[in-house]
């Protein structure tokens, strides 16, 4: 499975089983999510506005698909062994971590940037979004330093 | 004068010595077929770890697979 956050380092198909049941029950967690959604749209059908019930309907659906998919492909992945093994190599080779790594890292700095110039030109109308995206910015920062001491004292 | 050290690999030049294909070194690896290409075109550098697992595998020490070579910048 390609994406942010994806790979981890794991030394044998036992282990890569484990992380998989745990992930099964993550992707259970995701459909849940996705039925809430829809049933929280289905609630409130009448008093919210157009855009808002094509967002939830999306958000919905798309979190029962991606969560569906995902769940069928780690049970054909767990009967597997061939593609277990495959599969582990592809998710804990240490350059595709690397991969990973640099890439997540160039998607947060883009994200950061957008934060900033969409923070900026709300200035000019809407100062609630500046305030939103001035708080991501700051939690960014603040979480980046609590990270940072904790692995530091780990290492 | 200040050094910029240069990393090689003998992978290939060992590979093919004892005719072992890309992918049967990275099965015995348990990395890809992608990171034994980038390791023997020097696009990728290996780890510690890594670098101990070839080693072990060619039977030879880290400094016989992995030369550490210093350009001189005038």
């Amino acid at each position: 499975m390609i994406g942010p956050f994806c790979y981890k380092n794991l030394s044998n198909d036992e282990e890569y089983k484990n992380h998989l049941k745990k992930r099964i029950k993550i992707y259970i967690l995701i459909i849940i999510c996705g039925l809430v959604t829809l049933l929280c749209l289905w609630m409130s059908l009448h008093s919210l506005a157009e855009y808002a019930k094509g967002f939830l309907a999306g958000v919905g659906t798309g979190l029962i698909v991606g969560g569906i998919v995902l769940l069928f492909k780690s049970y054909r992945l767990l009967k597997n062994n061939q593609k277990i093994r495959e599969e582990r190599i592809k998710i804990s080779d240490e350059r595709n971590r690397m991969i990973s790594d640099q890439a997540s890292k160039i998607a947060l700095i883009g994200l950061i940037i957008e934060m900033y110039v969409i923070a900026i030109v709300s200035l000019l109308d809407n100062s609630n979004i500046y305030r939103i995206c001035t708080l991501f910015i700051t939690s960014f920062l603040f979480l980046y330093i609590i990270a940072f001491r904790f692995y530091s004292r780990k290492y | 004068m200040k050094g910029v050290f240069n990393l090689k690999t003998r992978i290939r030049e060992l590979r093919k010595a004892r005719k072992i294909t890309q992918s049967e070194l990275a099965n015995a690896l348990d990395i890809t077929r992608q990171t034994i290409i980038s390791l023997e075109n020097g696009k990728y550098k290996a780890s510690l770890v890594l670098a101990h697992k070839i080693a072990q595998y060619f039977d030879l020490t880290i400094e016989d697979i992995f030369i550490f070579e210093e350009e001189e910048n005038l």
